[in-house]
């Protein structure tokens, strides 16, 4: 009854997998770009994941254990000495690097590379080994070390399209997977191939009041994510470790530069 | 005593043959349980009848299921809506599970219905892609217009969504994350 | 001297003081026995089931440390099993006669401390109802594990390590369980038939034995290296600084026959202390093991430099960041310890007086295996909150429910030897034997 598994071509499909620029021959590499120069730090951002992907809310004790769940958080840098000081801030979320330290730690699967360039996080089989967030040179993937409960009327706010996850359990930043389907799913109904540029529109990309964050597919040359992140500004975070990340930085530009 | 291994293993065959039976005799009783006593069919608030319906006087599936084809959900049709044929059809309404369903309409209440066909929390399924992709309702719920009370026929588990998307080759049909969420 | 340092005894001899430590119970060994076993529940099982009610919370990890002392217990205890079956095997093929009254406990050593490695993995991971997903069972669901991962070579290579100590042991204990049958009655007997296989001590079988006997030997031996690599490759294989380095394999493979080494001379001197072993136990095993423990500790300095020297040489600021954390943070303390008790006390075997004395080499032992244990502590803790991102740099504290853990999972290992050595004798019979001088006369 099991569709039988193709082993003859086994090495030429690792020899295809890597292959660089691999993914970009699928329909979407699902990309983001940050303007570092556009970001205030005000942490919108950060509200509107955890509103829409029904982040727990762990409380100031977890907070100080630092178990917290923050899929986006701000990294705040200063720079210099008082009272010489530059702030910077940088959103820091998943990278969905292409070539993922996280995905060979996995030992079931639970994360891997989609064709639409996305690291996937399976909650349902995630056994909890934590590997995947010790490989993760962003640190941003995070555990559930207890099953979390929200208290009364704030049940009625959570997203029916994403799981709620049990302790034991990995998650991180999906890029919005239940927008992405949605948009894809409309895209079917009017009978277009593709979903068009824009409207894939994340929570945190939503809601950054400078529209300092895009989203979009890299692999289309006219979207707005492949003119912003061939600014000259544009940088990876990390870049020297070649995980090669699909968020792209635009460097914040200071006045005396 | 020999130091014969079988001499020596004689008296632990009755023990044995009694654990083979054992062990046998559980997974016969497990399968027999989940086929035959399982709450595929559980009893319904109202002894509401799909093959009066749907074989016997051939109202389409999606005239009560009318979200079917337009959202992830079917949807369980409303009080109001039995009760908009139910007031017409005048033959009926004498019957003791049509009463039932009036005293539901005029205690506006819902009916408890029990769901029958469920799937995990973590799984996104859609009727809408699977209706407009084609997929007859029978194929996935099973000859419903036969059926007086519901029945689950599909194990509803993760191979068997799998197999028929591996067969019917669908796009991206066997990447997680187009089911899971 | 001699190998037996109350003169040799005669056949008949080592039949009754090997089996009479199996056959003859007292109250004491009950109690040790209840003992450890209480510990065991209370410190070990109750915490796990408490972590297993509320979640891996319960203990102190946090996401600045998502791997903590259940995984470096874990490490602790695979390599406290490396030497058993690898020194039994080298020495056998060495064809080395004084192997032969130790290699059995030294074995089973193996096997327990592998079975309390594997319970670490239970207990570390979030989802224990779901473990058997990362073994590679047909399932409806068409999914293999992943086999790319680190952790994934782990299971394989831990489980097939089990599987080969546990035939290895098995198959060299069949001719003392013939022993055993033959001395006993009622239901011991038909076991112990059962368990020999119905071995009757032909020329044919002897010869069978010892074929196979030397195959599994050489088999062990490459296996018992690379399971030790592999598992340095859960941490290797990451980018992580200050885990990331080739010389992991060899630095692991080097420890770990060093803390089991260390673990043979503890529960040698507990085998001659408790089960009346002095005769077949002698000081030329304690000067041995203890030439071999000296060879050792100067290798484990010698990698433990050169680790600290690629560090630095490369220059890197993620490097040069968890090397300062490691050695001068919070744990420097505990960085110090390890390098006293790892690199300089075992300097005291060069002294002849200390390597036959058996209490000192207890303590000498016993410092090494703390060493090697908060060695493995500090390579998990002291790593993972210095990574990259210094807005994520953190800091990890095991919980009491951690501590308890790891004090039982020393008791797990106490109530499985002592279980052990009532049902298999713990010293091997016939193999003592092949080393006693040809027939003296005079006795």
């Amino acid at each position: 009854m099991r569709s039988e598994v193709d082993m003859s071509n086994v090495l030429d499909k690792l020899r295809e997998y890597s292959k660089p620029g691999y993914y970009d021959e699928f329909d979407y590499h699902w990309t983001m770009t940050i303007d570092l120069d556009r970001c205030t730090g005000c942490e919108a951002c950060v509200v509107a994941c955890q509103a829409e992907n029904n982040l727990p809310i762990v409380g100031e004790e977890r907070y100080a254990e630092a178990r917290e769940i923050k899929w986006i958080r701000i990294e705040r840098y200063w720079e210099g000495e008082f009272p010489d000081v530059k702030l910077n801030f940088i959103p820091m979320l998943c990278q969905h690097c292409d070539e993922a330290p996280c995905e060979t730690a996995c030992p079931v699967f639970a994360t891997y590379h989609n064709q639409d360039g996305l690291n996937t996080q399976i909650y349902n089989r995630c056994i909890g080994t934590r590997t995947c967030a010790v490989y993760c040179p962003y640190e941003v993937r995070y555990f559930n070390w207890f099953t979390y409960t929200w208290d009364e009327p704030l049940e009625q706010q959570l997203n029916p399209d994403v799981s709620v996850r049990e302790k034991g359990v990995m998650e991180k930043c999906t890029f919005c997977i239940q927008r992405i389907r949605m948009a894809k799913d409309n895209a079917k109904d009017d009978g277009r191939r593709r979903v068009r540029d824009g409207e894939v529109v994340p929570a945190c990309v939503q809601s950054c009041p400078t529209e300092a964050m895009s989203f979009g597919d890299s692999n289309d040359p006219d979207s707005k994510v492949s003119q912003v992140m061939n600014s000259p500004r544009g940088y990876k975070v990390l870049e020297e470790l070649n995980t090669v990340p699909s968020v792209i930085y635009l460097k914040k530009v200071h006045d005396d530069v | 005593m020999s130091i014969s291994v079988s001499e020596a293993l004689r008296p632990a065959r009755k023990p044995a043959l009694i654990g083979v039976v054992a062990v046998v005799g559980i997974f016969v009783g497990v399968w027999i349980n989940d086929t035959y006593f399982s709450d595929r069919t559980p009893v319904q608030p109202i002894e509401f009848s799909h093959r009066v319906h749907a074989s016997d006087n051939e109202i389409p599936c999606q005239y009560c299921h009318i979200y079917a084809s337009r959202s992830p959900s079917a949807g369980v049709p409303s009080v109001a809506k039995c009760m908009g044929c139910h007031t017409a059809v005048a033959d009926a309404r004498e019957r003791p599970e049509v009463l039932k369903l009036a005293g539901y309409w005029d205690r506006q209440e819902p009916i408890p219905w029990v769901k029958v066909h469920d799937v995990p929390d973590f799984v996104h399924f859609t009727h809408k892609r699977h209706v407009l992709a084609g997929v007859q309702c029978q194929e996935c719920h099973g000859p419903v217009q036969d059926m007086d009370r519901i029945t689950r026929i599909a194990p509803m588990t993760m191979p068997w969504c799998v197999d028929c998307h591996t067969e019917r080759e669908v796009e991206n049909g066997r990447d997680c994350w187009t089911c899971h969420k | 001297m001699t190998m037996f340092d109350h003169g040799q005894p005669t056949y008949a001899e080592v039949n009754r003081d090997v089996l009479s430590s199996m056959l003859e119970t007292g109250p004491r060994y009950w109690m040790l026995l209840g003992t450890t076993m209480t510990i065991a529940g209370v410190c070990f099982f109750m915490p796990w089931i408490y972590q297993l009610i509320v979640g891996v919370g319960a203990a102190g990890m946090n996401r600045n440390a998502l791997w903590g002392t259940y995984l470096s217990n874990f490490i602790f205890w695979i390599g406290l099993s490396h030497s058993g079956t690898l020194l039994s095997a080298v020495l056998h093929i060495t064809n080395s006669q004084w192997r032969k009254s130790i290699y059995r406990s030294a074995e089973a050593m193996t096997l327990f401390s592998l079975m309390t490695a594997a319970l670490f993995v239970m207990v570390h991971v979030g989802r224990l109802w779901f473990v058997h997903w990362s073994f590679p069972i047909p399932n409806p669901m068409g999914l293999w594990p992943n086999f790319r991962s680190p952790l994934m070579f782990d299971v394989m290579a831990i489980t097939t390590y089990l599987t080969a100590s546990s035939i290895f042991i098995y198959m060299g204990s069949v001719p003392d369980f013939a022993a055993v049958r033959d001395v006993s009655t009622g239901i011991r007997r038909r076991l112990y038939t059962v368990f020999s296989f119905g071995w009757r001590g032909t020329a044919r079988e002897w010869h069978t034995l010892g074929a196979a006997y030397m195959f599994f030997a050489v088999f062990v031996i490459p296996l018992a290296v690379s399971v030790h690599s592999i598992v340095s490759w859960d941490f290797a294989l990451s980018i992580v600084p200050g885990l990331h380095h080739t010389i992991f394999a060899p630095y692991f493979v080097c420890g770990a026959i060093y803390s089991g080494t260390a673990g043979i001379v503890t529960v040698m001197y507990m085998l001659r202390k408790f089960m009346n072993f002095e005769r077949y136990i002698g000081e030329k095993h304690l000067d041995y093991l203890g030439k071999l423990l000296l060879v050792l500790s100067m290798l484990w300095t010698y990698i433990n430099i050169l680790e600290l020297f690629t560090t630095w040489y490369s220059g890197t600021s993620f490097e040069m960041e968890a090397l300062d954390f490691r050695m001068f943070g919070f744990y420097a303390p505990l960085y110090w310890e390890m390098i006293l008790f790892c690199a300089f006390v075992p300097l005291l075997m060069l002294f002849r007086k200390i390597r036959l004395s058996w209490n000192k080499m207890l303590v000498v032992s016993i410092l090494i295996n703390i060493g090697m244990l908060t060695e493995r502590f500090i390579i998990v803790a002291t790593s993972q909150p210095r990574k990259f991102l210094p807005d994520a740099f953190g800091f990890y504290f095991p919980s009491w429910i951690e501590f308890s853990i790891t004090f039982g999972s020393f008791a797990i290992f106490t109530t499985l030897f002592l279980i052990f050595i009532k049902w298999v004798p713990a010293v091997s019979i016939y193999e003592v034997k092949e080393t006693l001088k040809p027939l003296r006369r005079d006795a």
